[in-house]
């Protein structure tokens, strides 16, 4: 009986090894270490030095992490309300019974399975002051294009609008799959006592999905804190540090400047941040969002 | 619900200026990689190229090494998602099936590991990595991803709808655990192995900051920082044609899986978002 046990012990180990060893040495493991590191001054090279809150202490007075911060909420107040509104649009408009909504589905979902770094490269062409296309449409309508990339009022929104190109797809069939959840007597019911298209959707769709809505900002908001490869690529935080992003600052400290220590207490203001952000989220969605 | 034939319109419409607006990048890429020198320059631009110049992409393959680009991220991709497939499925049978102790914490505490951003684990990882002396080397690039908690949680979703008396029925007529799992549920479980495979494989494809920090030749480079370490080679240049043949080069395999298991993707998506 006992060796039974002890047998069936060790399978339910065997099992999860290979799983446990991962969250040991790669997740919980280096969060202890990247957080006891936060402490030290660390160049590789040379040993460790203890340097107790000196890290977090250059950090806060450092002119360069609030303007990365301020960038990175803005980043965020532009990518988050685009997101949600064009995915939960697109989703309502794919979710008709019309023809040929597959292709479209397929067409609005093509860009999250490309590479960033190939599409901030194709935006980079796209953004181009003078031979750009977007700038070429615009001439188009009359309207004399910033000079994005180049410009520090548009390297952001040109950011931005990458970003959203290129994950909306994702947002937009998890809000198909809750669309397609919906029992069609809600919408004849309301169709019955007059609704229009318009008052549905704001009486019935939106506040059904409201779940699925809180669940797209989270992961908005967790994608904008840690934005990276978009700004790294198309303009490697300029101009005039009007891109740079934490999570660039961190990647420049950490391996460029190998300046280890101050890198993790940047990256532990960010997990600071992440977890403020999406506690008050969650603590919030009582106010707007609808459980079944 | 049927629609009247100007709400139709309407809808097609709005969904056909969308979706040129998403179709329109891809378009203009392929154009600009076909185009001369001069002619990517032109203004207004024009779409069909006047000579198709093909050998731009001859001149790409032979500017950088893409085609060792290539191999390595074949051989990390795949390497990394058998890996996933694997270790994913046996810790999912364990969270779904087995009895231990603290089994629900311990895969509470694994889903939480989703909620930490990379870059509070990539400095020590990057430490250990230097450390054994895995610096520029495909285990690097394999071994930190190797377990994942989104492909856990997706089977162990999925293992949770298979009745349970399908085992007992199994074991019964003597067949064990592992055989069980290899033999009778894991071709149950196909299409949710088919999307973490996709996804891990997407994965670490397109993966491209962690290679960014450890690799430094170019016989090891993967394609995304194959593509970064070509546009530096150009000076950042102005020589669109080929770095556009070259973005084209990089993402035409993804697009191409994508076309043949659009499917797989979609529902994958759905499955991971609803229930979570």
């Amino acid at each position: 009986m006992l060796r039974k046990r002890f047998k069936s012990t060790i399978g339910i180990y065997g099992y999860l090894v290979p799983t446990i060893i991962g969250l040991i040495l790669f997740n919980a493991g280096a969060i202890v270490a990247s957080f006891v590191l936060s402490f030290y001054k660390y160049d590789v090279i040379t040993p460790a030095k203890w340097i107790g809150l000196d890290n977090y202490r250059w950090v806060l007075n450092s002119k360069l992490f609030w303007t990365a911060v301020n960038n990175t909420f803005k980043f965020a107040a532009g990518y988050i309300p685009l997101s949600v509104f064009l995915a939960l649009g697109l989703a309502i408009l794919v979710n008709e019974r019309i023809k040929g909504v597959g292709l479209f589905r397929t067409i609005f979902y093509l860009p999250v399975v490309t590479s960033m770094v190939g599409v901030s490269m194709v935006f980079a062409w796209l953004f181009n002051p003078y031979y750009g296309l977007v700038n070429y449409v615009l001439g188009l309508f009359k309207i004399t294009g910033p000079a994005w990339l180049s410009s520090p009022q548009w390297a952001m929104p040109a950011v931005i609008l990458v970003s959203v190109w290129k994950t909306v797809g994702y947002y937009m069939v998890i809000y198909l799959a809750a669309l397609q959840n919906i029992s069609p007597e809600l919408y004849e019911a309301a169709q019955i006592d007059g609704a229009n298209r318009w008052a549905q959707i704001r009486h019935i769709t939106i506040p059904v999905v409201s779940s699925t809505t809180f669940f797209v900002v989270i992961m908005c908001t967790m994608s904008s804190l840690k934005i990276f490869e978009q700004v790294y690529v198309m303009t490697q935080g300029g101009p005039a540090n009007s891109t740079v992003t934490v999570n660039l600052l961190i990647y420049r400290n950490a391996f460029e400047y190998l300046r280890m220590g101050r890198a993790t207490s940047m990256a532990y203001f960010l997990f600071a941040a992440i977890m403020i952000v999406t506690c008050i989220q969650f603590l919030g969605q009582r106010w707007w969002v609808h459980y079944e | 619900m049927r629609k009247s034939l100007g709400k139709r319109i309407l809808v097609h419409c709005v969904l056909i200026v969308l979706g040129v607006a998403m179709v329109v990048p891809f378009l203009w890429m392929l154009s600009t990689s076909l185009k001369g020198y001069h002619e990517i320059f032109r203004y207004p631009p024009n779409w069909i190229p006047d000579r198709f110049q093909w050998s731009n992409y001859l001149k790409v393959w032979k500017l950088a090494p893409f085609g060792r680009f290539y191999l390595n991220s074949l051989f990390v991709g795949i390497v990394t998602t058998v890996g996933q497939v694997i270790t994913g499925v046996l810790a999912a049978y364990a969270f779904a099936r087995l009895e231990f102790k603290g089994r629900d914490r311990v895969f509470m505490l694994f889903l939480a590991t989703l909620m930490v951003p990379t870059q509070v684990t990539l400095i020590p990882t990057y430490i250990v990595m230097s450390r054994i002396g895995w610096i520029n080397s495909y285990q690097c690039l394999i071994v930190p991803f190797i377990s994942t908690a989104f492909s856990v949680f997706l089977l162990r979703q999925f293992f949770l709808t298979i009745p349970p008396e399908l085992e007992e029925a199994a074991i019964v007529d003597g067949c064990s655990k592992l055989r069980f799992i290899f033999t009778i549920l894991m071709p149950l479980a196909k299409p949710a192995i088919a999307s973490v495979a996709l996804f891990g494989f997407l994965g670490s494809w397109n993966s491209y900051l962690w290679p960014l920090i450890v690799i430094n030749s170019n016989d090891m480079r993967t394609l995304p920082i194959g593509l970064r370490y070509f546009v530096s080679q150009q000076g950042g240049g102005s020589e669109w044609h080929y770095l556009m043949a070259a973005s084209l080069i990089v993402m035409l395999p993804v697009l191409l899986v994508f076309f043949f298991a659009q499917k797989q993707f979609i529902e994958g998506i759905a499955r991971s978002g609803v229930k979570g």
